[in-house]
């Protein structure tokens, strides 16, 4: 076979699977609606505690038009999200529900001119004792607003002074730390659970054992099989994207270039071990059990749903091991903490050695019937 | 026939542990005949066939087709043959045209979409998925899969098995029209009637051996020369025909 038409071969084969799969409303709905769901989902709980900006009302009780315009003037900082409340009581109902987590009180009097002539006052910051950290954020968000105001009011600028600089650009919430274990969850989705379901159906069916009557090869058919996964997982994790960002202020600090290219390795891993339970099994009843061993532990240990670094240190050191477990770490680092491939040497190391090891398994076990 | 032997068969045996299956056949096949192979179930029909195509490993014995042989050459021949498995399958959400574009593909070649569905009577459903066909449109189907590469040879594995009777008589006609291209077809069997009509010669097969080759014709002459007597008086029409004269011989979509 020359390699010419080995690769017209693959590439038809590819425009054949992918093709189907974009008409199975079941791919579609596990590779790009589940994620999408769970997105929402996580979204929606790592919004509300995890924001970057912290919820607060104002209380104006000076009712002055130098109170007024200074509430204004913290509403269009964008500095807090800021609610509105009825009054002092309703705001403290909602701080011990959590739903805020400081009071700004401008009391009465403040904004008078002091001696020397400049508006004057103390904004009291009034904070839950559960969640103290909260209130001292609060409190020097608005004493670095007021540091601000003071110079421009008085004219002068501090001689000495702190200017804090965050590691990151922004400050990073924790939506952008779990969203890396959503793509993984899309690629566990795409590249296991795949072939793991539909191999064994189609060898059930016999529309494998019709490729067996041909001089088609099944490295030829397990690649085009793996393109049109990927194909699959560009229109998933660019759904995930977009959701993401548009929705929930993903904020992206490393390179997408690097993250397509970690992506698209972790993906050939995952399917890897796919293809060789998917290959392997001739019917539910083997590949049920053995899918249910491998994905487990990459589900639950490998930081799709909880972060690793959030585990028991042990337990991190173990985890650490599970094939996914780089990809997702390595996909992490690079999305929130600008990483580049080379520093990423040992992630792309262990998940090199996976893939070598699960590929060469899954040459070996492969069966059209 | 006194044609040179296209494919030859000498000896071919297929042993699982103790078990025999088939026991050491030989027979030759000319250019452009239907050879039949008969047999009940277990016979060794399908296993002797997936043997010729290189689908399953020869324990003793040869095949050879069109001078090449099968064993040591297994990809030589996938391309010169066209293999309609039975009771196979297509991918499901994947449209008649593309699944034959993707099987050409892997012969290295580029198919006539509409030439091969007009062939077996599918031309206006190059759009259709192989699951809305019907039994019959299916194994039709099937057929020109397997035809998409211009075979020498077409293996069919009982073609007809759970087709109704219109269904059936249009394959026949169906396997005729290849035959009118020189195609060469093998197919197995348990209908005798199908055998009779379809084939220039038969294979009877059972327990793994053959237990009598040739035509159709002669085998039934030699058993009335045996001193043969049907059971029953024999009938001018069946009542199959009745059934095909009254619902009509055309073939029903």
């Amino acid at each position: 076979m020359t390699p010419k038409r080995y690769l017209y071969t693959t590439w038809r084969l590819t425009v054949l699977f992918t093709r189907r799969y974009f008409r199975s409303r079941t791919a579609i709905f596990f590779s790009v609606l589940f994620p999408l769901i769970l997105l929402v989902i996580f979204g929606g709980i790592f919004g509300k505690t995890g924001g970057s900006k912290p919820q607060v009302t104002i209380i104006d009780q000076a009712h002055s038009q130098f109170s007024g315009s200074f509430t204004k003037t913290l509403k269009s900082a964008d500095v807090f999200n800021i609610t509105d409340t009825s009054g002092l009581s309703d705001a403290r109902t909602k701080m011990g529900r959590s739903e805020l987590d400081g009071i700004i009180v401008l009391p009465e009097g403040f904004g008078t001119p002091n001696q020397q002539g400049f508006p004057s006052g103390q904004a009291q910051v009034q904070y839950d004792q559960g969640s103290a950290q909260a209130g001292q954020t609060v409190a020097s968000i608005l004493n670095g607003v007021l540091g601000g105001v003071n110079t421009q009011v008085t004219g002068i600028s501090p001689p000495l002074g702190v200017v804090s600089k965050s590691t990151a650009d922004v400050g990073l919430t924790a939506f952008d730390y779990s969203f890396t274990g959503l793509i993984g969850f899309s690629l566990l989705g795409l590249g296991l659970f795949g072939p793991i379901n539909t191999l064994p159906a189609l060898k059930k069916t016999g529309a494998l054992r019709r490729f067996r009557t041909t001089p088609v090869r099944p490295l030829q058919f397990i690649l085009a099989y793996m393109a049109s996964s990927v194909a699959a997982g560009i229109v998933s994790i660019g759904s995930l994207f977009a959701v993401a960002i548009i929705f929930f202020g993903f904020h992206m600090r490393g390179n997408y270039l690097y993250f397509a290219i970690f992506a698209l390795i972790a993906a050939v891993m995952v399917f890897g071990f796919g293809m060789a339970v998917g290959g392997w099994a001739n019917d539910e009843k083997q590949s049920a059990p053995l899918g249910n061993l491998v994905s487990l532990p990459m589900m639950f240990l490998s930081g799709v749903f909880f972060p690793r670094f959030l585990m028991p240190e042990w337990l991190q050191h173990v985890s650490g091991f599970i094939p996914l477990s780089p990809a997702i770490d390595g996909l992490r680092m690079i999305a929130t903490e600008h990483k580049n491939l080379l520093e990423l040497g040992p992630q792309l190391g262990l998940m090199g050695v996976w893939i070598v090891v699960i590929y060469f398994l899954a040459f070996r076990v492969f069966r059209w019937e | 026939m006194t044609s040179t032997p296209f494919i030859t068969v000498q000896g071919l045996t297929k042993s699982y542990g103790d078990l025999l299956a088939v026991k050491g056949i030989s027979f030759d096949v000319t250019p452009g005949e239907v050879f039949g192979i008969l047999g009940p179930n277990g016979a060794g029909k399908t296993t002797t066939l997936e043997m010729m195509e290189g689908l399953r490993d020869i324990t003793d014995g040869s095949v050879t087709i069109d001078s090449i042989d099968v064993a040591s050459n297994v990809e030589k021949i996938k391309s010169i043959i066209g293999v309609q498995p039975q009771n196979s399958a297509f991918l499901d959400e994947s449209r008649l045209g593309e699944l034959l574009d993707a099987f050409a593909s892997m012969y290295g070649v580029k198919a006539d979409v509409f030439d091969l569905l007009s062939k077996v009577g599918l031309e206006s459903r190059a759009k259709a998925y192989p699951e809305q066909l019907s039994g019959g449109q299916r194994q039709r189907f099937s057929i020109a899969v397997a035809l998409v590469h211009q075979p020498k040879v077409l293996f069919l594995d009982e073609p007809t098995t759970g087709l109704d009777p219109q269904a059936r008589r249009n394959l026949w006609d169906l396997v005729r029209t290849i035959r009118a291209t020189g195609v060469t077809v093998i197919l197995t069997t348990h209908y005798m009637e199908e055998a009779q009509v379809l084939c220039d010669r038969v294979a009877i097969m059972d327990d793994g051996n053959i237990i009598a080759i040739d035509t159709p014709k002669k085998l039934v002459h030699d058993l009335l020369a045996r001193g043969f007597k049907p059971h029953m008086e024999v009938q001018a029409a069946t009542l199959e025909d009745v059934f095909i004269d009254l619902t009509g011989k055309d073939l029903r979509e």
